[in-house]
């Protein structure tokens, strides 16, 4: 007997590339969680990735930027915090 | 010497009338009494004879003032006339003829008005002189002597009347005797004779011919109405003759003891007759007996009946002897009728016998005209006897049950309509109506042989409930509450093998149902609703929400129809994307959106891989190297979607650089995200060649397409053994030994297992079934993927279970975040309130967390005697 495939139907879950159980530093909570503020995690609640290689929720370190004492700075290793376009 | 002025106008009248009436003869001495009387009694007009010529009543005004009279002016001359009519009248102008024709000068009356000048009259006009003279000669006889004869004429003609004979003297003569004798004043004394007459014949003869009447013994009543006919007859003559003692002597006589003509005549009988201890009792009882025979339905003489009650009425006796009785009889012969039909009956059959006994006796009470009040009375009997009395029956819990068992609307309405008349129905069908829900709502959803159909059996029963709500129990509100309540209480009772949750099977259940609904399924579930296949889905959707309602436990629905969704929408099951919107919508409002966000975000994954793989077949990797292979992917954000176990597989190398590419295309799209393959879910479609003749497509699950891609390395009938199989696919044993029972031990057998057996062992050698067949193209095999293990629903549960922990430590912490310090008591009810569009949480579940939650420093105890916690910060 021979056999083809002729049609594939896959299914295959994402997630952030992120090691797991590691945790944003800001809120202390998991990446594939949420942020304080949010129910839903996934795509209603984004990581942010940045150049200096620290990740953050995007709402969480949205948060800090916009205080008068971060200066734009990452919380984590102080260089400039810039993110890592998509 | 009587003198009387009158206008010409009355004077030409009074002659008038003189001429229409003639009596034979008047005696003297009658005349001028007898029209005192009469104006004494405001009688219209007089047509008297001649006046007494010594008058003691004269108009003294006309002697004192004859002057006004003799200028004949107007307003004067009414004045006089007037002054005549309240003291009395004398008609001077008539005189019979006959008798009185030797006329004694001394009745001459003549009118005369001396001129005498008035002190001032400016419109007099000539003075005349008035002389009336009176033609007529009195009658010497004597009024005693006419009196008796005419007695003698009115007795002869009384008797007659009374034997039923023909009357000897003219009604006509008979009548001007009686005027006469009223006239002279002896009006009192021909009515004592006369109702002396008339008492010792009512009192005697008629009496007796009814105690002799053949029947009275049988029939007295027939025997009693037949002579009070016969007496009414009877009185009706004698009034006619006495009418003008009646109407000028006894209806105006406010003397009690002078009762009219007629009213005597009623009084002699209802004394005599009815009020005769000998005939009373025999005569009512004969009409209860009527009464009797009637609600007994034998034949009665209605028209008989009917006679007598009026007779009862007219004779005034209807409130003081009738209707006691009546009542008594009545209230005897009901409490019978209920106590035996209460209990020789089923319940069913008394509620009716109980209906037409209220309509009945109703109909009775209008047909034989009894008083209104009658009727009101009978009603409170009927209701005591057969209502009240036997209440503990009416409202037997099993009697009632049995009713609704049957969906016996008509007694139904009947029961309620009845207990309606003596209280507030509901207060009395409660209790029943609520344990026959609680019994067989129960024993729907214990009835673990015919789970699967247990949501369609619920949507039935409470379709009928609503029914009896709606038509038996007139929309009772009481009643539809207790329906709601105990609906709800069923639905989520606690069982005994999962205390610590509450009976979560029919929410399970009914999430199974809207699944089979939502894949088309169970579109004749709902045979009878008009419209098309959509507005029947609509319906029916609608219909389940109605028991998801009832439902405390809204977390478990969610996880399984969380699942099945997934189920539907990875295998692009569903039957309708509208339907399943629709049902979004609904659980949304039902819920609120929290509710609901895991299920949309499903859909918009749906909707973001179907954009993803379109973008994946424009991209250079998929045109360079694909391998003629349909590819289509779903993406998942994993936390909306149920979880999902890692399934290790080992895919054929082409495919799987082919799926790399895929995932290549989408990390560059997707920076900081990763694929993981859920090849458990996927599935696919091979083309499979048995034979060259036999070529088939098959729907297969990925799991199942690896297994039998295994065979194409093989030759045609050469067998694989279990572990080659599994070192070809790399699964394991438990998967294994699933997809390959399915595709060996099940519907559509592709392959054919060596030993026989339903059972999958380690030693069992596999080979292509060469035979297979199956009347369709496409064969769809991977039902199993479908289908929930045990181990799923196992897991869903505990998934639910956590979830549920989480949930409330969740909701206390928000709780008490916002309050900062809290009584136990509130935080309770605050947390109950909170989550209750979940599922609602008992109370030790809740403290059980709250010492969780202590343990974990989110909170502390505060010292005192009442129990306040504090969040700590």
């Amino acid at each position: 007997m021979k056999v083809k495939i002729k049609k594939w139907n896959a299914v295959a879950s994402w997630r952030w590339d992120v090691p797991e159980d590691d945790v944003c530093g800001i809120c202390r909570v998991q990446f594939d969680g949420t942020c304080p503020n949010c129910r839903f995690p996934g795509d209603d609640c984004p990581l942010l990735v940045g150049k200096c290689g620290h990740s953050f929720h995007l709402h969480c370190v949205n948060d800090w930027i916009q205080t008068e004492s971060s200066r734009g700075l990452c919380p984590m290793c102080r260089q400039k915090f810039e993110f890592v376009a998509e | 010497m009587p003198e009387k002025v009158f206008d010409q106008g009355t004077q030409s009248q009074g002659k008038k009338r003189k001429q229409n009436l003639q009596p034979p003869q008047l005696p003297q001495g009658y005349s001028q009494r007898s029209i005192t009387d009469f104006f004494g009694n405001n009688a219209p007009d007089s047509d008297a004879p001649t006046p007494h010529p010594s008058s003691p009543k004269r108009p003294r005004k006309n002697l004192e003032q004859p002057e006004h009279s003799k200028n004949m002016s107007t307003p004067l001359n009414e004045q006089v006339w007037r002054r005549i009519t309240e003291n009395e009248i004398v008609d001077l102008t008539s005189s019979p003829p006959g008798p009185r024709d030797s006329a004694n000068p001394s009745m001459n009356m003549v009118a005369t008005k001396p001129p005498r000048p008035a002190p001032f009259q400016p419109h007099a006009g000539t003075p005349r002189k008035l002389h009336i003279k009176n033609l007529r000669n009195p009658s010497r006889i004597d009024p005693d002597v006419y009196f008796s004869r005419t007695w003698g004429s009115l007795e002869a003609a009384l008797i007659a009347i009374f034997e039923s004979r023909k009357i000897s003297t003219s009604l006509e003569e008979l009548y001007r005797g009686t005027e006469n004798i009223c006239r002279a004043d002896r009006a009192g004394e021909l009515y004592a004779r006369l109702k002396d007459c008339c008492s010792s014949y009512v009192g005697d003869r008629l009496k007796y011919s009814i105690m002799a009447c053949n029947s009275w013994k049988d029939d007295a009543v027939k025997c009693v109405v037949s002579a009070w006919e016969k007496w009414n007859e009877q009185l009706g003559m004698i009034r006619s003759i006495f009418l003008y003692l009646d109407r000028s002597y006894l209806l105006n006589n406010s003397n009690s003891s002078f009762q009219p003509v007629e009213s005597t005549g009623l009084e002699l009988f209802r004394r005599h007759i009815i009020l005769a201890q000998e005939i009373e009792t025999k005569f009512m009882n004969g009409i209860m007996t009527l009464f009797g025979r009637d609600r007994q339905q034998r034949p009665i003489n209605a028209s008989l009946l009917t006679s007598a009650i009026r007779m009862v009425d007219s004779l005034d006796l209807y409130t003081s002897n009738f209707e006691p009785r009546f009542l008594v009889m009545s209230r005897e012969y009901y409490s019978r009728l209920g106590m035996l039909g209460a209990t020789s009956n089923s319940l069913a059959e008394y509620l009716d016998e109980c209906s037409q006994q209220l309509h009945k006796e109703a109909l009775r009470c209008v047909r034989y005209r009894l008083d209104p009040s009658t009727k009101r009375s009978m009603g409170l009997i009927l209701e005591e006897g057969l209502l009240k009395n036997q209440l503990p029956i009416l409202t037997d819990q099993g009697s009632i049950e049995e009713l609704l068992q049957k969906e016996d609307h008509k007694s139904l309405t009947a029961l309620y309509s009845l207990v309606d008349r003596i209280g507030e129905p509901s207060s009395y069908l409660r209790p029943a109506w609520e344990k026959y829900i609680l019994a067989v709502g129960r024993s729907i959803i214990e009835d673990e042989g015919r789970e699967n159909e247990m949501v369609q059996r619920l949507l039935e029963l409470k379709c009928n409930l609503d029914t009896f709500v709606r038509v038996p129990f007139k929309c009772d509100d009481t009643l539809a509450y207790a329906l709601r309540e105990s609906f709800g209480t069923f639905l989520n009772a606690r069982t005994k093998d999962r205390s610590e949750m509450v009976n979560s099977k029919p929410a399970e259940m009914i999430a199974k149902y809207v699944d089979t609904l939502l894949r088309g399924g169970a579109s004749g579930a709902s045979t009878g609703t008009p419209g098309d296949e959509d507005a029947r889905l609509a319906h029916s959707l609608e219909q389940v929400l109605d028991l998801f309602r009832f439902i405390q436990g809204k977390d478990v629905f969610e996880a399984f129809y969380k699942r099945d969704l997934a189920r539907r929408l990875l295998m692009d099951k569903s039957a309708s994307r509208d339907a399943e919107r629709s049902m979004l919508t609904k659980l949304k409002t039902e819920c609120g959106s929290g509710f609901t966000q895991n299920l949309e975000s499903m859909f918009k994954d749906i909707e973001i891989s179907r954009d993803a793989i379109s973008h994946f077949k424009t991209t250079r990797s998929h045109t360079g190297n694909s391998p003629n292979v349909d590819l289509n992917v779903l993406v998942l954000s994993q936390s909306a979607w149920p979880t999902y176990d890692e399934v290790p597989v080992i895919i054929p190398l082409a495919m799987a650089q082919y799926l790399e590419s895929y995932k290549n295309v989408y990390c560059e799209k997707h920076s900081g995200r990763k694929l993981m393959w859920r090849h458990a879910l996927s599935h696919c479609v091979l083309r499979a060649s048995f034979t060259p003749e036999m070529k088939k497509e098959l729907v297969l699950s990925v799991l199942q397409a690896v297994v039998l891609l295994l065979f194409n390395d093989v030759e045609l009938g050469t067998c694989l053994s279990y572990q080659q199989i599994k070192e070809g696919t790399g699964l394991e044993d438990k998967q294994l030994i699933r997809t390959l029972q399915s595709l060996a031990c099940a519907k559509h057998r592709v392959l054919q297992k060596q030993t026989k057996g339903k059972d999958i062992l380690p030693t069992d050698n596999f080979r292509v079934n060469r035979h297979f067949t199956n009347s369709k193209f496409r064969v769809k095999i991977n039902q199993i993927q479908l289908k929930e293990t045990k181990e799923e629903k196992e897991e869903t549960f505990e998934r639910v279970a956590q979830d549920r922990q989480y949930e409330t430590q969740a909701a206390i912490i928000r709780i008490m975040k916002s309050r900062k310090k809290l009584r136990h008591n509130d935080l309770i009810q605050m947390t109950i309130d909170q989550t209750k569009n979940r599922g609602k949480l008992d109370v030790p579940e809740i403290k059980k967390q709250i010492e969780r939650l202590i343990d974990k420093d989110y909170m502390e105890r505060l010292p005192g005697a009442e129990t306040w916690y504090q969040y700590v910060a």
